[in-house]
């Protein structure tokens, strides 16, 4: 066991010096001899004048003890000002300040409680009183949402009492508590173990802390995440509480005076240095290469301009706030020290006049101004509407105007999207040349994360609510998997300052993920929180559910139900769709009706599904279609289908009708989207298929089915027979169809289903009925009599709803209007009624 | 970062007995700081007030605001480098005040720092001349 004795830390020692400074009556003896210094330095004045010698003489004796002793003061205030030694033998020598109190504390609650062992769950009850404890604790989501407060005081009531018990017994647990946060301090490459290191250590040695984090649903990680983010945060106080001489210059009162002036750049653009001034310094998350490239293009002699490129919303201003504060805190190459970062407002550019000839002298106005007052760098938010040769509202081609002033004239930070790059810059040559291209990537979720922390304060001064870390990794884990079209961290940004919005509205205090959950679903009308309650039961009965709609079909409505159970409860990997099922049979036999049911069951509606009919892809060259053509110099290359309708919509059931007139090589494509979840489209974009449900439907095999049903085969040898079939005709490859979820083959409809399937559309008649106040009853012999004239031996049952609309519908509709028919009326159709 | 400048190091004053600790804080620890903060706040006022940046621009016009010659007529010409001189007059007259200022802060700064360190230094020797006055009647 490692050696931890507070009795012998020398901080201890010190620590128990020094609290005599800071009691009341040291305090009031300084204030006193600082009144005497200053009484004396005042009657020495006085004696200027009066020359009364005794008034001197005691003046002197004033100021010199009263010095002295504050002389002597300050001396061993400093002297027992207690030393942190991180490598001490000792592990309580390790400890700084806050944790020394911390350790103190604990030993004083020992001894108000008689406890004979110090266990660490009395180490984290004097962690929570420390007021960086509390925060870390808070963040954690300590006592917020689950009252964890059984669980401490359980164990503080196994704690052995004794009434000689020694103060100072820690337990093996709490010195192993202490020396995994020396440990994490260490790590961390700290002088001293602070109180986040003890939290560490907390979650990696005691079981009870343990316990109550897997509860909050905290690994270890996220205390870390949560230790950092208070560093992080405590750190830019300190940074704020600097004095005078320590911080940062940003230029001096000559620097305005040596440039030119910007009259016209004051109305067109805004000034970044001033920004961050003024609003403190921009940290960029995972960004400093980027922010080292800007600096690095614009140092360069001759052309000497950056151009970011990367998709809206990914955080390319951030990165060029970061390269600001780069400048505003001097830590910049001499080349740029004293430079002014423009933002121009291009939109304020461009609009207000249709004439080219007035935007062209706008931009040169702008430009020689720039390149006259020698310290300013422009920045052009979407660069490419100045050089696009698209025309139109908000566009213009200015870049025979730009381009000189680029060749190392006025420096430039351009942004601009993937996209418009390609269509725009890269269509002139010239242009794209003097850049330094620099792609932007989308940042990971662990670095958004980081980024919330950083603008979580703000939010939660402007909305005065709390936002546990639990919250923030929701937002990360929502934004990421129900969010595919706006990258991170702006769609976790939005979600925060939505919920936060509404958090406040509410008049709750505390954010808590259920309301982000409840926020987003009702946003995306997809749910996205874990199931439980209600929708686990619907889940657990999803068999029934889509029985409601579909007749027979066991074994396709089982492999169905299974998969989106495992998906819900959250056992898919989730790097592959949610399902992928080939439906197998002939025409009206509910394939359709089975994915509608389950779009409506999964996505609350069966307007969510995609229906793409696949004999109109049987030409290898209608890929492009299906996934959008790629970009090329001057045009941005068209949009696909498919693609374009996931992307829209990635919450969808994809129904891919008649797979088996596709292409094969379209066939192949959907590999990709079967194993990864994902597909690259033509212009070159990622589209998202991990929240989508695939059902691919064939009419090929039906023959099959029809011939193994009436030999009573059915099963598993069913489909065995099936894909028998299916590779030897060559319909589908091998590899393809191994791919799939379950292949189902639907079974032609018995007779007795087919008068089930006349049911219920008659139900779904008489459900629209009692809607406008009338009963609409149907016999049985009316139901067999329609179940026999819409069915069809080679269409099943898909002629049946024309069978109703026309022998009842119509008849209905007639009778509605003539007024035989009126509200409140009941009407019961027999055999005899269907003719 | 406070904290960090409490921690352990082997020259720190508080590891050693409290009569050599006295000498050190004395005559070393506190001279030190008061150098350190007298010459951060230097720098500071050289920085604040551009002297290299004024230096280097001390007879550039006022800014920048020249006017281009050429393509003018003679008389034209003459008028506007006579307003380009003056703009040049302008910067430097009010880049040489506030190279001046600067300076003289500068000097202040220094002044305080060294009376301040010879001053903390002497302390005990003007609380032994105080007292020695006050009892010399």
């Amino acid at each position: 066991m490692a050696n931890f004795n507070i009795n012998t830390a020398r901080n201890f020692t010190k620590a128990d010096k020094q609290r005599s400074f800071t009691s009341v009556g040291a305090r009031t003896l300084k204030n006193l001899m600082i009144t005497l210094v200053l009484l004396g330095m005042f009657g020495n004045v006085y004696y200027a004048v009066s020359l009364t010698q005794y008034l001197q003489n005691i003046s002197f004796l004033a100021m010199a003890v009263g010095g002295a002793y504050l002389f002597v003061y300050f001396f061993l205030k400093s002297y027992n000002n207690p030393i942190s030694y991180i490598d001490s033998d000792n592990i309580a020598e390790s400890l700084d300040q806050k944790s020394l109190k911390i350790i103190e504390d604990v030993t004083q609650l020992a001894r108000e409680n008689n406890f004979s062992k110090l266990e660490p769950v009395l180490l984290m009850a004097a962690i929570e009183k420390d007021i960086d404890g509390k925060y870390m604790l808070l963040r954690a989501g300590f006592g917020l949402e689950k009252d964890i407060s059984g669980i401490i005081s359980d164990n503080i009531l196994k704690i052995p009492r004794s009434e000689n018990a020694n103060a100072a017994d820690f337990s093996e647990a709490f010195v192993a508590v202490i020396e995994a946060a020396r440990g994490n301090a260490v790590d961390k490459k700290r002088t001293e173990v602070k109180v986040g290191d003890l939290l560490m250590g907390l979650i990696r040695k005691s079981d009870v802390f343990k316990t109550i984090m897997f509860e909050l649903k905290m690994e270890e990680k996220d205390i870390e995440s949560v230790v950092e983010w208070h560093d992080m945060l405590t750190g830019y106080q300190e940074k704020l509480a600097l004095p005078f001489y320590e911080k940062p210059m940003t230029g001096g009162i000559g620097k305005d005076w040596s440039f030119g002036y910007t009259k016209m750049l004051n109305s067109f653009a805004k000034n970044l240095n001033t920004e961050v001034e003024f609003m403190g310094e921009t940290h960029v998350y995972g960004r400093s290469k980027e922010v080292d490239e800007i600096e690095r293009a614009l140092s360069k002699t001759g052309s000497n301009n950056a151009l970011l490129i990367g998709e809206p919303g990914i955080g390319k201003k951030t990165i060029v706030k970061g390269f600001v504060s780069k400048i505003v805190s001097g830590s910049i190459l001499p080349v740029l020290r004293y430079s002014q970062v423009f933002q121009v407002d291009t939109g304020a550019i461009l609009s207000g006049s249709g004439d080219e000839g007035e935007i062209a002298m706008r931009v040169k106005s702008l430009l020689n101004e720039a390149a006259r007052a020698g310290n300013i760098i422009l920045f052009f938010d979407n660069f490419h509407s100045l050089v696009s040769r698209a025309g139109g509202v908000g566009q213009a081609n200015t870049s025979e105007i730009i381009l000189p002033y680029l060749q190392g004239t006025v420096r430039v930070i351009g942004a601009t999207s993937l996209k418009e790059f390609h269509r725009d810059i890269e269509a002139s040559p010239a242009i794209s040349a003097v850049f330094e291209k620099i792609e932007v990537k989308e940042p990971t979720a662990d670095e958004t994360v980081e980024v919330l922390e950083e603008m979580i304060p703000f939010i939660e001064h402007r909305d005065g609510v709390f936002w546990p870390y639990q919250s923030l990794k929701e937002v990360v884990r929502v934004a990421a998997k129900y969010i595919q079209n706006v990258p991170f961290p702006t769609k976790a940004i939005e979600i925060v300052d939505d919920v936060s919005v509404s958090v406040a509205k509410s008049g709750q205090k505390i954010v808590l993920n259920a309301q982000i959950d409840e926020l987003v679903s009702n946003d995306l009308e997809v749910p996205v929180s874990e199931a439980q309650g209600q929708e686990a039961q619907k889940l657990l009965n999803l068999e029934e559910f889509l029985h409601q709609r579909v007749v027979g079909q066991n074994e396709a409505i089982l492999a169905v139900s299974s998969a989106m159970r495992r998906a819900r409860a959250g056992i898919e990997s989730g790097k592959r769709p949610i399902g992928s099922f080939l439906f197998l049979g002939p025409t009206g036999v509910g394939k359709t009706e089975t994915a509608k049911a389950l779009a409506e069951a999964y996505f609350g509606s069966e307007k969510s599904m995609i229906r793409v009919d696949m004999s109109e892809y049987q030409e290898q060259s209608s890929i492009y279609k299906l996934i959008g053509s790629p970009p090329s110099a001057g045009s941005e290359g068209e949009k696909g289908q498919l693609t374009t309708a996931v992307s829209d919509k990635p919450f969808s059931l994809i129904l891919l009708d008649e797979l088996e007139k596709a292409h094969p090589e379209i066939q192949t494509l959907f590999l990709q989207v079967f194993d990864d979840g994902r597909l690259t489209d033509g212009t070159g974009r990622v589209i998202d298929f991990t929240n989508t449900i695939i059902i691919a439907t064939s009419n090929a095999g039906s023959e099959q089915i029809r011939e193994n049903l009436q030999r009573g085969v059915i099963g598993e040898q069913m489909k065995k027979s099936l894909l028998e079939f299916l590779q030897k005709k060559a319909v589908f490859r091998p590899e393809f169809l191994n791919r799939f979820d379950a292949i189902v083959a639907f079974h032609p409809l018995s007779q007795v289903e087919i008068v089930q399937v006349a049911g219920l559309m008659l139900k779904a008649l008489s459900d629209q009925m009692a809607e406008k106040e009338i009963t609409l009853k149907f016999t049985q012999g009316a139901i067999d009599r329609l179940a026999k004239i819409g069915f069809d031996p080679v269409f099943g049952a898909r002629p049946m709803r024309r069978a109703i609309q026309d022998k009842v519908e119509n008849v209905l509709a007639e009778s509605l209007l003539s007024g035989k028919i009126a509200r409140g009326s009941t009407v019961v159709l027999d055999e005899k009624d269907i003719t | 970062m406070a904290a960090q400048a409490q921690s352990a190091s082997r020259t720190d004053f508080r590891e050693m007995p409290i009569f050599t600790a006295f000498f050190s804080w004395w005559l070393k620890y506190v001279p030190s700081r008061i150098i350190y903060i007298g010459a951060k706040s230097t720098k500071r006022a050289f920085e604040f007030f551009s002297i290299t940046l004024l230096l280097r621009s001390l007879l550039s016009p006022w800014k920048r605001d020249e006017t281009d010659t050429s393509n003018m007529a003679l008389e034209d010409k003459v008028r506007v480098l006579m307003m380009n001189l003056v703009s040049r007059l302008v910067g430097a007259v009010v880049r040489s005040m506030t190279i001046f200022v600067g300076l003289a802060t500068i000097s202040f700064t220094f002044l305080a720092t060294v009376v301040g360190v010879v001053g903390f230094v002497l302390l005990p020797v003007i609380f032994a001349y105080l007292i020695i006055n006050a009892i010399s009647i």
